[in-house]
């Protein structure tokens, strides 16, 4: 898979960014102490420990270990504790399917607790890597590819290759894989299915690569493509989502995908070297016999959330459009029965850190224009220039950073990286801090140039004003240009605002649950893919428009009044506009006379 | 002789190429209303702009109270705020009412009380009889009254000298009078003070010196009686018979 190349990639973007690092330090330190707020009190935060992650990682009693959470039936995240789901760290959900049961049995075996960590699927590896988790439980194949990465233990389940087609479809009564010539096709990103098995089928058009199991089967369900390849528990449990479907296995026919073992060994990988760990997991694992996995892979698919969400109504013929729009409904209402507390979990999560990350960016951002339009005037001392030309010049790269690499790869960069390069010397456990971290210096960086830009706008006769009053530059920003600037830059702040609300949810990739993780996470237990998506659109929708009304009528405020009241005290005074002082009048015309 | 208060010496001032300001010396005394007059361009705002300091001389001196503050001694910002300036286009602040314009200097470079600076803004705003107007925010007054608020917030920083930049050139022909009504006013006071200005009658009438500059250069100085009655160079005829004729 594309791992390698992603990932060499990623360090080369990491090596740039290694200057800016300094200044991530720096403020790192007042983000991190504003994000306690937030965070989902968890008690896990201190187990991923510098001098733990140089051993086996287990030294503390805990094992941690990383999965989506949206696989089912491998794994999935559901609301509670029910069929002996496990709590997810810093999230309100929790963990269930066939790899939980897994790690519950190695745990057993040693008396080990057991940890969860929800990532994104590209994010495993890394994680496993940088020693933020001790393992990874996740359907993962054991390729060679990987093995250059990490280590396996296991198998801990052999799954079989087999397509899925609509049973209605041309490709419905294929024998073997040659049956398959002239459809098109696609499968997850990143895994065998794709990188292996779709190759082999001559003169079939290869789409690109779903970013997931239920996008993957949602383009099966919407005619994108013939016929999509998986393995087989992946394909039994999608039966259940979409009845209209059918496995295509061709195992016995001799015209069949050509995998070696190790392609269909599903393994539990560790940190490499980590020989320690594997021969534990190893000796537990190796006791089971395949019907044991399989045994325990049905028991999987029986307690998935799929039976309690789809709706009852599922008789009904779905090819009209108006009973579709039906289901829709229905379905979204059962969805939101079920997962309703998850997803207003996830709003609550991403307003947070939209609102906090656009706060602490703008303060970024102020203190950065500020600094930028400090006069560099020729009568002061060298050093004094120097030191506001440095400043100037580390502004700008901050800027230039920050606003140039994409927020998906600066938070891999600070979440994996960082333990990555410090040789696990610095580890980040709260993924609260390191999201809003991430949120707040990327807002900075555009808020700079904003605040910049307002502050040019303002009239350069205000600061006159002030200086001819005597005020130094930092009283003349603070109570004359910043003031006018933020009137003028309120509707940037509102966009950034906004942005940050649908941008967050980049944070999956570091596993922070915002409202969009809440979506990839029940689509992926569901393997409902419209239902979910339409929640999401109404939620983000409704999230910003309440934001940009709240914003208008911040505007107005600050824009102040439009009428004002005379302060009298005599009401002759009130025509003081034209108001004479005989006085001076009678000099005045006195003197013309003379 | 009353007490000098700044002395400009061998005062020069260059933007790029063009030398606005030429060898300029001239001093202010304690009560002086000194007018500095000339046609558009001879340097008159420069002149008034390097003595606030809001240009930095590229040669000379600015004496105040005989200390030089242009060679660092005393900071920029400290001698300002002893030293008022009125702009040709106000520069009031405009997000701050009218109240809070002429207190915000006092508490934050004076550091005096808030209702200290209230007291004394009032008092101030009174004397340009803008008092009844400390709520409006700027952009809800003619200009006239603007002005008039921007006297009484550069007089509420208690300066021992005012600069007044054209004051006038920016109003409407009728709110002229208002501004230069109060003025003269502050000139009967005894308040010391520069004013560039277009007004001739103003320069005749009220100052105690008049100064004309033509091409960055002082061409004749004195009592307004010799300047105006009695010029002795060309150019400056040559510039007073433009105001004679109309």
């Amino acid at each position: 898979m594309s791992m390698n190349k992603k990932k060499r990639l990623l360090y080369l973007i990491l090596a740039i960014c290694v200057t800016a690092s300094t200044l991530i330090g720096s403020i790192g330190l007042t983000a991190s102490a504003s994000s306690g707020s937030g965070t989902t009190a968890s008690d896990s935060q201190t187990t991923s420990t510098a001098a733990s992650a140089a051993g086996s990682g287990v030294e503390d009693g805990v094992l941690s270990v990383a999965m989506e959470c949206s696989y089912a039936p491998y794994n999935w995240a559901q609301p509670d504790d029910s069929n002996g789901a496990v709590p997810i760290a810093d999230s309100d959900e929790y963990a269930n399917g066939y790899d939980i049961m897994m790690a519950k049995k190695i745990c057993e075996a040693y008396g080990w607790k057991l940890e969860v960590h929800q990532l994104d699927w590209d994010s495993l590896i890394p994680a496993v890597q940088s020693g933020t988790v001790d393992a990874v439980i996740a359907g993962q194949s054991i390729t060679a590819e990987r093995e250059q990465e990490v280590d396996f233990a296991g198998p801990y389940l052999y799954a079989s290759i087999v397509c899925l087609t609509k049973s209605s479809g041309k490709f419905a009564d294929a024998k073997g894989i040659s049956d398959l010539s002239g459809g098109s096709c696609t499968s997850q990103m990143g895994t065998i299915w794709y990188d292996n098995c779709l190759p082999q089928i001559q003169g079939a058009t290869v789409q690109t690569a779903a970013e997931s199991a239920p996008a993957m089967l949602m383009s099966l369900e919407t005619g994108q493509v013939d016929y999509i390849c998986t393995d087989y528990p992946t394909a039994e449990y999608a039966l259940q989502a979409y009845p209209d479907f059918k496995i295509l296995d061709f195992a016995n026919s001799g015209d069949d995908f050509k995998v070696s073992d190790e392609d269909i060994n599903i393994g539990i990988s560790v940190r490499k070297g980590n020989t320690e760990l594997k021969d534990k997991i190893n000796a537990v694992v190796q006791k089971m016999s395949k019907e044991d996995f399989d045994e325990q892979m049905s028991r999987a698919a029986s307690v998935a959330p799929l039976d309690d969400v789809k709706s009852t109504d599922d008789t009904t013929t779905t090819t009209e459009t108006k009973s579709r729009f039906a289901q829709l409904g229905s379905d979204m209402a059962s969805l939101w029965q079920q997962y309703g507390k998850n997803y207003l979990n996830g709003v609550r999560n991403t307003l947070l850190l939209a609102l906090l990350g656009t706060f602490i960016g703008c303060l970024i951002g102020f203190l950065c224009g500020i600094l930028q339009t400090i006069p560099i005037e020729k009568r002061d001392n060298p050093v004094k220039k120097f030191f506001l030309r440095l400043l100037r010049i580390i502004v700008r790269i901050y800027v230039e950073v920050f606003r140039g690499t994409p927020m998906i790869l600066q938070a891999v960069f600070i979440f994996y990286g960082v333990p990555y390069f410090s040789n696990n010397t610095v580890q980040f456990t709260d993924k609260w801090s390191v999201a809003l971290i991430v949120v707040s210096i990327n807002t900075g960086a555009y808020m700079a140039e904003s605040v910049r830009g307002g502050i040019i706008s303002v009239d350069p006769g205000q600061n006159e004003g002030a200086k001819a009053l005597g005020m130094t530059h930092f009283q003349t920003m603070l109570s004359v240009i910043l003031p006018q600037a933020l009137r003028n830059i309120m509707p940037q702040i509102g966009n950034n605002f906004i942005i940050n609300v649908k941008d967050t949810s980049v944070m999956f990739i570091i596993g922070f649950v915002d409202f969009f993780a809440v979506h990839k996470s029940v689509s992926g237990a569901t393997f409902t893919y419209f239902p979910s998506a339409t929640i999401e659109m109404i939620g983000y929708l409704t999230m910003t428009l309440i934001a940009s009304f709240l914003l208008r009528y911040l505007e107005k405020k600050l824009e102040g009044g439009s009428d004002y009241e005379l302060v009298q005290k005599d009401p002759l005074t009130q025509v003081a506009g034209n108001y004479n002082y005989p006085d001076a009048k009678a000099k005045n015309t006195e003197e013309a006379k003379k | 002789m009353s007490e000098l208060i700044v002395q400009v010496r061998h005062l020069s001032k260059s933007f790029g190429n063009h030398e606005v300001l030429k060898d300029i010396d001239f001093e202010v005394r304690k009560g002086d209303v000194t007018t500095v007059i000339g046609a558009s361009g001879s340097g008159k705002s420069t002149l008034l702009r390097c003595v606030n300091m809001l240009e930095t001389p590229s040669s000379g001196s600015i004496l105040f109270h005989e200390e030089d503050v242009t060679d660092g001694t005393i900071k920029p910002a400290a001698y300002r705020a002893k030293v008022g300036m009125v702009f040709q286009s106000f520069n009031l602040f405009e997000n701050m009412n009218v109240l809070k314009n002429c207190c915000v200097g006092q508490m934050k470079v004076l550091k005096r009380s808030q209702s200290e600076a209230e007291e004394n803004a009032l008092k101030y705003l009174n004397h340009v009889g803008m008092a009844e107007y400390v709520e409006a925010r700027p952009r809800q007054l003619s200009g006239g009254q603007k002005q008039r608020v921007a006297i009484a917030r550069a007089l509420a920083m208690n300066p021992e000298v005012l600069l007044f930049d054209e004051p006038t050139s920016a109003l409407d022909p009728e709110m002229v009078g208002e501004v230069l009504d109060v003025m003269s006013k502050l000139a009967e006071e005894g308040m010391t003070m520069i004013v560039v200005t277009h007004e001739m009658a103003f320069a005749r009438d009220v100052s105690s010196h008049v100064v004309y500059m033509s091409d960055g250069v002082i061409c004749e100085q004195g009592t307004p009686e010799e300047v105006f009655g009695n010029p002795k160079q060309p150019q400056t005829r040559a510039f007073l018979s433009r105001f004679r004729k109309g």
